[in-house]
């Protein structure tokens, strides 16, 4: 909960000017003082190509003004910030930031810490079992570990429930909905212990209900799944050619408890699991290294940049398979970097961006009120962004508040933060910023947030007329008047992050970096017209990807859908996925996308 | 229970500025829950249900809780179709807060149905509470919910106070409105609630008190 004396901070501006103000190229002089060697040095950057326009500054008006400094300096910490100076007192979270860091490094889940930045060493590379490097000064205080212990954190750095707990029982109404994605704890909790004991327990019934919902996750018989399909079909499934069909078919196991997956301490055959997993990912880390070609030499170790060649053979079914985690951040990037590159116009390098970063991050916004208001409701059970104003947080509204001024015309959306906040947990501030700026460029996440969201109302309309159509399920969601609007704008808003398990999403989106493209540099010759192109291409064309994930959603609840009424649906569609078998459920999204992509061809 | 199904599916829509406690407070009321630190804020919409018997006889509440943030305005405009209350929410420790309700009363006007029932809550009533600085004083509030012909209610997520109360007068004040209630409109309600195309009713200025 914030503080009480940052309502009053929030309180100063009742209008804030969204005017976007043209401005000619003169850069860095913002009404307040700027870096002023930005200027300079951008002009010695060897750009091949003139850049575009550089991101126009924001006009705000002089209340809103007085608002971002205010709650700017509230960030302003980082390194030995004198809180007095600011007259405000550090957040009562005692103990040291890095103390545990530095104590015991070796004991820090595997894996993590490239969010250091977008760099990997090639030995942290070598196994991911090895502690990256969390030696690096930028960590420290950056995570909060007060109170916390290593087991209990997992390898993304989300801190999972310490003990299981009954719901308090006073709730007169027993009906609720599944777990929703901002009740991300007890989601967590009740994932860990397979939610039994969290919800009346009711056996198998064709008629679905969000309580149903819950036995589905647990010990809802996977045979009642199949059983709804023809025997015929199943048997058919079972032939190779048919695999992809009955990933689909059998998507609603992807909610089916994998014995002690999710509770390995208890579980021998987990160990087992997890040991083959953690095989499979050191020799798919070796894999990466091999494809991976060092662009640029760090210093010290730090700040390598990698490259991927795009027509490596492998590359597509070895990212379908999973980026082995130390590799995410340096893979991500080359893919968007690739694109920006491959633009084909000028594009903004990665120097660039930094000095953009480091000049608007000192130029005053008009939605640093609302960025403060999201910040510390962000991801707030990751380790990272535990701590009022500082370490994640502090980072996550630096980057925020630089977006805002960057796309002038969008500013600071509700949305953008969970983006931020996965990214940071991947990458430094400035690299976080260059993969955002790329993403709304080159992924069409622009495209997504334009203003009136009418292009999110298109995208979701082809969704509905492209992917959901020849499904039983689809007539039933459309007789109950459950459109895309009402449950996929979140998932498209968030790249799926506040809708399923963080594994998951993780790798929606290697395949999505990859994979995805913008739509508007599809869109022919006028790209502010969204209508469909003479080449019969979709206005959401390039985000098939997330179409894909979206349809195995649907796919994954088909059966509770098909004869669910509207309450049911709602509630199923808008609540956090308890998606249990990641590999499953990837599956499922890769043979929706390959299905459409054939179906593409066959015209 | 078998009536379950058969109890009369009301419409209620939760409105306001970000960061009041919109879904705060449907979560301690839907679900008893209240847990601070894993809030988010709302993307789109969410969707939440709720039984509630007022004067002997129940209802099914269907709650739209919406995002706050100015930009999602236009996305939720669709879901006031048919919606019979409409609750708009504002934190009564921060005054800016308060100020925005005059645009959102409009948005609510302009976009619901002629006799939908508006009702005014005040949340986070637990840091006015001994000592804590009100942003803004119950007085003003009840005059400023009176002047639009609105209930008001000041409430706390964090400590369960009157976190029935908006609920039960709104259905209240709905249940005294036969025409909200009629075959016609519960029927839209249940069978196109989401229609992307419903421009909403105009006609909303004769409701004004002036």
């Amino acid at each position: 909960m914030a503080p009480a004396d940052s309502q009053s901070v929030r309180s100063s501006s009742s209008r804030r000017r969204r005017t976007n103000h043209e401005r000619p190229r003169t850069r860095g002089s913002g009404t307040e003082a700027a870096h002023v060697d930005t200027p300079a040095q951008l002009d010695s950057i060897p750009a091949a190509v003139p850049r575009p326009n550089p991101p126009n500054i924001r006009l705000i008006s002089a209340e809103a003004e007085k608002e971002s400094q205010k709650v700017r300096s509230l960030y302003t910490s980082g390194e030995g910030l004198n809180w007095e100076d600011v007259g405000e007192p550090p957040p009562p979270l005692g103990g040291a930031p890095s103390q545990f860091t530095s104590d015991s490094p070796l004991e820090l889940p595997p894996t993590r810490g490239t969010h250091v930045s977008s760099s990997v060493t090639l030995t942290d590379g070598d196994d991911p079992n090895l502690p990256a490097p969390w030696t690096d000064q930028r960590t420290e205080g950056i995570e909060d570990w007060d109170g916390i212990n290593v087991e209990d954190v997992d390898r993304y750095g989300f801190i999972l429930p310490a003990k299981p707990q009954t719901r308090t029982a006073n709730s007169e109404d027993s009906d609720n909905a599944p777990d929703s994605p901002r009740k991300s704890r007890s989601t967590l909790r009740k994932m860990a212990y397979g939610g039994n004991s969290l919800t009346p327990r009711r056996g198998p019934s064709r008629k679905s209900s969000a309580r149903s919902l819950h036995s589905h996750a647990s010990d809802f018989s996977t045979a009642t799944y199949r059983s709804s399909r023809s025997p015929m079909r199943t048997a058919m499934n079972l032939l190779p050619h048919n695999r992809d069909r009955r990933l689909v078919d059998e998507a609603g196991d992807v909610l089916a408890m994998q014995p002690g997956l999710t509770n390995i301490a208890e579980d021998e055959s987990a160990e087992i699991l997890a040991d083959e997993a953690k095989r499979k990912e050191v020799s798919r880390t070796e894999k990466w290294r091999r494809m991976a070609t060092v662009v640029k030499q760090g210093e010290d170790g730090q700040g390598m940049v990698f490259e991927f060649d795009l027509k490596h053979p492998k590359l597509l079914k070895r990212v379908w398979k999973g980026i082995p985690d130390c590799w995410r951040s340096a893979a991500w990037f080359s893919f968007l970097a690739s694109s920006a590159r491959a633009s084909g116009d000028s594009y903004a390098t990665d120097e660039q961006l930094k000095s953009d970063f480091l000049r608007l991050v000192d130029e005053p916004s008009p939605d640093d009120g609302q960025i403060d208001l999201d910040v510390p409701r962000t991801i707030n059970q990751h380790i990272m962004f535990r701590r009022r104003y500082r370490g994640g947080q502090r980072l996550l509204f630096r980057v925020l508040h630089c977006v805002s001024l960057y796309f002038p015309n969008t500013g600071y959306v509700q949305g953008m933060a969970p983006l931020a906040a996965t990214l940071l947990s991947y990458y430094d501030e400035e690299n976080c910023f260059i993969m955002l700026v790329r993403l709304w460029e080159y992924r069409g996440l622009d495209w997504l947030y334009t203003a009136g969201f009418e292009k999110l109302m298109e995208t979701l309309q082809d969704f509905e007329t492209l992917w959901l159509t020849d499904r039983e399920v689809t007539k039933t969601l459309s007789d109950l008047s459950v459109q895309p609007m009402a449950y996929a704008t979140r998932w498209y808003l968030t790249l799926f992050n506040l809708a399923i398990p963080f594994a998951a999403q993780l790798r929606i989106w290697d395949a999505f970096m990859l994979l995805g493209t913008s739509p508007k540099s599809k869109a022919g010759p006028d790209p502010s017209e969204g209508e469909t192109t003479d080449s019969g291409e979709p206005p959401s064309k390039g985000l098939e990807i997330l179409h894909a994930a979206s349809a195995a959603i649907i796919d994954v609840y088909n059966d509770s859908l098909v004869d669910s009424d509207f309450e049911n649906a709602m509630k199923i569609l808008t609540s956090w996925v308890p998606i249990k078998d990641v590999e499953h459920f990837i599956g499922v999204v890769h043979a929706e996308w390959k299905r459409h992509e054939n179906k593409q061809k066959s015209f | 229970m078998a009536s379950e199904d058969s109890l009369p599916v009301l419409k209620i829509l939760v409105i306001g500025p970000s960061g009041a406690g919109k879904s705060s407070l449907l979560l301690r009321y839907c679900d008893d829950q209240f847990d601070p630190e894993s809030s988010t804020a709302t993307i789109g919409i969410d969707f939440k249900t709720k039984k509630l018997a007022v004067h002997g006889k129940g209802y099914r509440l269907n709650i739209f809780d919406t995002a706050g943030q100015e930009r999602y305005r236009t996305l939720s405009t669709s879901y006031y179709r048919g919606a019979h209350g409409v609750i708009v929410v504002y934190d009564i420790s921060n005054r800016k807060s308060f100020l925005s309700l005059d645009r959102w009363i409009e948005e609510a006007r302009s976009n619901a149905s002629e006799n939908a029932v508006i009702y005014l809550v005040g949340t986070k009533l637990d840091k006015v509470a001994p000592g804590g600085t009100r942003a803004v004083s119950l007085e003003e509030a009840k005059a400023f919910a009176a002047s639009q012909e609105a209930g008001y209610c000041e409430v706390s997520a964090k400590t369960r106070t009157n976190i029935k109360q908006p609920f039960v007068d709104v259905v209240g004040e709905i249940v005294q409105r036969p025409q909200l209630l009629s075959g016609e409109l519960a029927k839209r309600t249940a069978s196109s609630p989401l229609d992307l195309n419903a421009g909403g009713s105009q006609a909303s200025s004769s409701y004004c008190s002036c």
